[in-house]
């Protein structure tokens, strides 16, 4: 990534009419895989050849891997757990890129890298003002926040209400009123109940789905299906986006089962489910280890659900949660600096710097799960690529983890750098899978749109958003998706070769409901 | 569900947010018999907000001479742009639209940009990023602390509402609300469940310390003396009762944010053991404004840091702490030329006071603020009462969010709007340095 020009220079510019011609074009929704193909633009839509072409400039695109702009589902880009994360950790601010860059550089970043869209996971509805006015200064990418809309009195007095468990009318009028004072696109549960386990002195560790909430008779599983289903009923684009209880800890695999379970037959998008896949119980190293296999099982056999899975890739980044228990636990562990505020009726939100490493056999086991997750999902349409960014890893490491993918040699290669327990142990030593071209597009691009519910993104099909990459082919993954030839967005040029070369302002996206 | 609130006018159109000091009382009724539920300085700052826009003033004045606001518009992009380098301060008295447009300028300038907030002059750096931070919205504090330590702090004058609002009200669970001075003074009046601890304040630390280590089961020292002793015994029963423990500090001089650090430490560490969190409130009345923690959050997703930064760049700024804080470039002569946005504290008014002669000033204040220097050159822009007629969103010193809503027609340009028009002017003037731009 090399420069992101002045941004009072880049902002004005408009959408083109072009045709990018003889790209080889991967567009998983339309069954285009590799078939050369031209891509006409016009008004900051892709269209049907015109019959009259005059007007249209012709960018020649040979040989070159064309696709939809990326689409992230999952991270955390604005809001004052964003701002909180910028300040505790200036040491790492310096680097290149900074572990939580300033919001500019956020979209910049992202578009010199092909994404077009950024969704913020996790923002309490009382900060949502603060969240949108901040991404109002986020250049080029269209976003959306994900509303902590469960994590608040009304709504979990109307859900301890809601005997009959089917999404009572009182719920969905909280949840729509939630999703419109906020301006949100889904709901997110961030350990389901755990705010108020938190408020009441209780940690929180091992607590499965069916203890009751304090004072109520509401347990984390009815509370998951009742919003789940006052969700669906809502109509929102994307399903109750869930990151479940117990992060982080071990033997949470079982946790995320009961999860799973809970959702019988009810759509539900499971976040960052790398750090709630782990076996073992207590400090135990000898236990401790990846319980995906059951997971997958269960995932693969159920299509309501759907998944990111939260890579963590190797080095220095900041943790940051609206998981206040699961924030606290690590603090506590780790003595780095902890940022906590707790917010007035909802869930607050924890932050801390944290270092991944090789040699850690914690880390190596969670490197190696996430990865044992993309590799074993049948299904590459219900999974998304993530690193929870930031906490997993940077979004800018999005390419390394495609060679990871994508490249069963260089997987190889780094899998023997890990932590010797875990290389002996860990199901990844078995796996030859590759992922394709195709499907790498798929778990960036196709899947992530659909599931987010964004019909005119994630495929190149006439009538879709004008978000478009063009990446030069190359053996080595990373390289070549760290630098797209050319990004458009909406129609628009907007970076070239990691340089940026116009800032135009992106949509805030807002679920439609009524 | 709970909104963020909102200023709104009654059918009498008489509702306003008080903005005179970071609570952010939104609950005032303005009638001509004076502000009810205001605090004294809040009254008094509403009158004056009222005569001030009653009164006419001119819109602009350049060296203590009235003109026009267009030509104050030219002067003072003039003024910038001819500066061998600009600070951009104050912000804390400006809505968070107002401190973004502040932002737009400063960036366009090259400028150093700081609020003059106490964290971004420490050299060792914000205690957030040497040990953490670990707080609660003040309805937090209100409706579920039954333990409240006022840790050599008394917000009756920095925050006079502070105690009315959010510590005197019932808790939600019924339970009686124990409170706690430790300090100097009682803070409020003595009776069964208020309780002072007199300490000097240079043993706050220590004592922070040693009820640190008794709550986390280590042994304290032998020998401690007399207060630090009984203080020590006397908290450490009161936190064990507790269901819910805050501990609120106050902005005093700690210059190497020894004092903050030690009452993170602390906090975390009684977090660990029950709910708990740290209200620190900032310089309240004596501060330059109601919005520090909008001037903190603007400029940290702008430029990584809350302020002390070197040069205003939307890609990451140099954040230098101490370095670039307000008071040390003005005090080295390191800035030509100073943005005022809003009011400023007392302290920062004299520094630029006592450098006149070599500091060029560009004010962009409202009416009741609009005194035009007594010396050195400067433009000064007025602007709607912040209080009285300004539009737009500022964040409590807690982090929530208040939308003011004007209660008066505003006779002055909104400071969001008035700083737009000024970057507009800089704006043409770089595009065009033939017509007065930088060389």
């Amino acid at each position: 990534m090399r420069g992101f020009g002045d941004a009072t220079h880049l902002a004005d510019a408009q959408p083109q009419q072009f045709v990018l011609t003889g790209g080889t074009i991967h567009d998983p929704l339309h069954g285009r895989d590799g078939v050369v193909d031209d891509i006409w633009v016009a008004h900051g839509r892709i269209i049907a050849r015109p019959t009259d072409t005059a007007g249209f400039t012709r960018i020649d695109v040979r040989g070159r891997v064309v696709m939809p702009g990326g689409v992230d589902l999952h991270s955390h880009v604005a809001g004052p757990k964003v701002n909180a994360g910028r300040r505790i950790a200036p040491h790492l601010a310096g680097r290149s890129p900074p572990a939580v860059p300033t919001i500019h550089s956020t979209g910049s970043l992202y578009a010199a890298l092909g994404y077009t869209t950024v969704f913020d996971a996790a923002i309490a509805t009382g900060a949502a003002g603060l969240a949108h006015l901040e991404l109002a200064d986020l250049p080029i990418l269209d976003k959306g926040i994900y509303l902590l809309a469960a994590d608040n009195a009304d709504v979990l007095a109307a859900l301890e209400s809601d005997r009959g468990g089917a999404g009572s009318r009182e719920v969905q009028r909280l949840v729509t009123a939630a999703m419109h004072a906020g301006q949100g696109w889904a709901v997110k549960v961030a350990n389901p109940g755990g705010t108020v386990f938190w408020k009441h002195g209780l940690r929180g560790d091992h607590r499965d789905l069916d203890t009751p909430l304090p004072g109520l008779t509401l347990t984390g599983r009815t509370l998951l299906e009742r919003l789940g289903r006052a969700v669906q009923a809502v109509g929102l684009p994307h399903p109750l986006h869930v990151h479940t209880a117990n992060l982080g800890l071990p033997g949470n695999w079982r946790t995320l089962l009961e999860t799973m379970r809970t959702f019988d037959g009810i759509p539900a998008h499971l976040a960052h489910v790398q750090f709630h896949s782990y076996t073992g119980g207590g400090l135990d190293a000898d236990t401790f280890g990846s319980g995906v296999a059951p997971l997958v099982d269960h995932f693969n056999a159920h299509p309501e659900l759907t998944l990111d899975v939260g890579q963590v890739l190797f080095g220095d980044t900041v943790a940051m949660t609206g998981d206040s228990a699961a924030a606290e636990h690590l603090a506590h562990a780790t003595g780095v600096p902890w940022m906590s505020h707790d917010l007035h009726l909802e869930g607050g939100c924890g932050v801390l710097p944290i270092s991944y490493r090789e040699k850690s056999l914690v880390h190596a086991w969670q490197w190696a799960i996430g990865l044992e997750w993309f590799l074993t999902v049948r299904d590459p349409w219900r999974l998304v690529l993530s690193t929870d960014h930031p906490n997993g890893a940077h979004f800018t490491a999005y390419p390394v983890l495609m060679r990871l993918l994508g490249d069963e040699a260089f997987r190889r290669e780094a899998f023997e750098r890990i932590h010797p327990a875990v290389r002996k142990r860990s199901p990844l030593a078995g796996l030859r899978r590759e992922y394709s071209l195709q499907e790498l597009c798929i778990i960036t691009r196709a899947a992530p749109a659909r599931i987010a519910g964004l019909p005119h993104k994630g495929h190149l099909g006439v009538g879709a958003d004008a978000d478009i990459t063009v990446y030069r082919p190359d053996p080595d993954l990373s390289r070549m998706f760290a630098m797209p030839a050319s990004v458009f967005k909406a129609g628009i040029l907007v970076a070239e070769d990691g340089e940026v070369r116009s800032l135009p302002a992106g949509r805030t996206l807002v679920a439609g409901i009524s | 569900m709970k909104q963020e609130s909102s200023g709104s006018c009654d059918a009498d159109g008489q509702r306003c947010t008080c903005a005179v000091c970071p609570l952010l009382c939104d609950d005032i009724q303005l009638s001509p018999r004076g502000a009810q539920r205001a605090c004294a300085d809040g009254q008094a700052a509403l009158i004056s907000a009222q005569a001030a826009e009653a009164s006419p003033h001119p819109e602009a004045w350049e060296n203590r001479q009235p003109i026009s606001r267009a030509l104050a518009l030219d002067g003072a992009a003039a003024t910038l742009l001819a500066a061998r380098r600009v600070l951009v301060t104050g912000l804390a008295d400006a809505t968070l639209e107002a401190i973004a447009v502040a932002c737009d300028l400063a960036e366009m300038l090259g400028a150093a940009i700081d609020a003059g907030l106490p964290d971004s002059a420490r050299p060792a750096g914000p205690t957030i990023a040497r040990v953490g931070e670990v707080t609660a919205a003040w309805e937090e504090l209100r409706d579920r602390a039954d333990l409240v330590v006022f840790w050599h702090c008394n917000p009756t004058a920095s925050h006079p509402r502070f105690i009315e609002r959010f510590v005197e009200p019932t808790l939600t669970s019924g339970l009686p609300r124990r409170t706690i001075a430790v300090g100097d003074g009682s803070v409020m009046p003595s009776g069964p469940m208020h309780g002072h601890l007199p300490l000097g304040r240079h043993l706050a630390v220590e004592a922070a310390r040693c009820l640190q280590m008794r709550i986390a089961g280590r042994d304290v020292p032998a020998n401690l003396a007399e207060p630090l002793a009984g203080l020590c015994d006397e908290l450490y029963d009161a936190i064990h009762a507790a269901t819910c423990v805050a501990i609120i500090t106050d902005d005093a001089p700690d210059p190497v944010g020894l004092e903050a650090w030690s009452v993170v430490h602390l906090v975390r560490t009684t977090a660990h053991e029950r709910p708990a969190f740290h209200i620190p409130l900032g310089a309240g009345m004596a501060g330059s404004g109601a919005d520090v923690a909008g001037a903190a959050a603007v400029c940290t997703w702008r430029y990584g840091a809350a302020g002390g930064i070197g040069r205003a760049d939307r890609s990451g700024g140099r954040f230098l702490p101490a370095e670039s804080a307000a008071h040390r470039l003005i005090e080295r002569g390191e800035v030509d030329a100073v943005l005022v946005v809003g009011r400023l504290s007392p302290s920062l008014e004299a520094a630029i006071a006592a450098r006149a002669a070599n500091i060029s000033v560009v004010r962009v204040c409202d009416a009741a603020d609009a005194c035009p220097p007594a010396a050195g050159r400067s433009i000064q822009f007025r602007t709607a009462s912040t209080s009285l007629a300004t539009t737009g969103t500022m964040l409590r010193e807690d982090g929530r969010r208040i939308v003011l809503t004007p209660c008066r027609p505003a006779t002055a340009p909104q400071m969001r709007d008035l700083l737009g028009d000024l970057v507009g002017v800089v704006q043409r003037a770089i595009v065009m340095p033939s017509a007065g731009g930088r060389p």
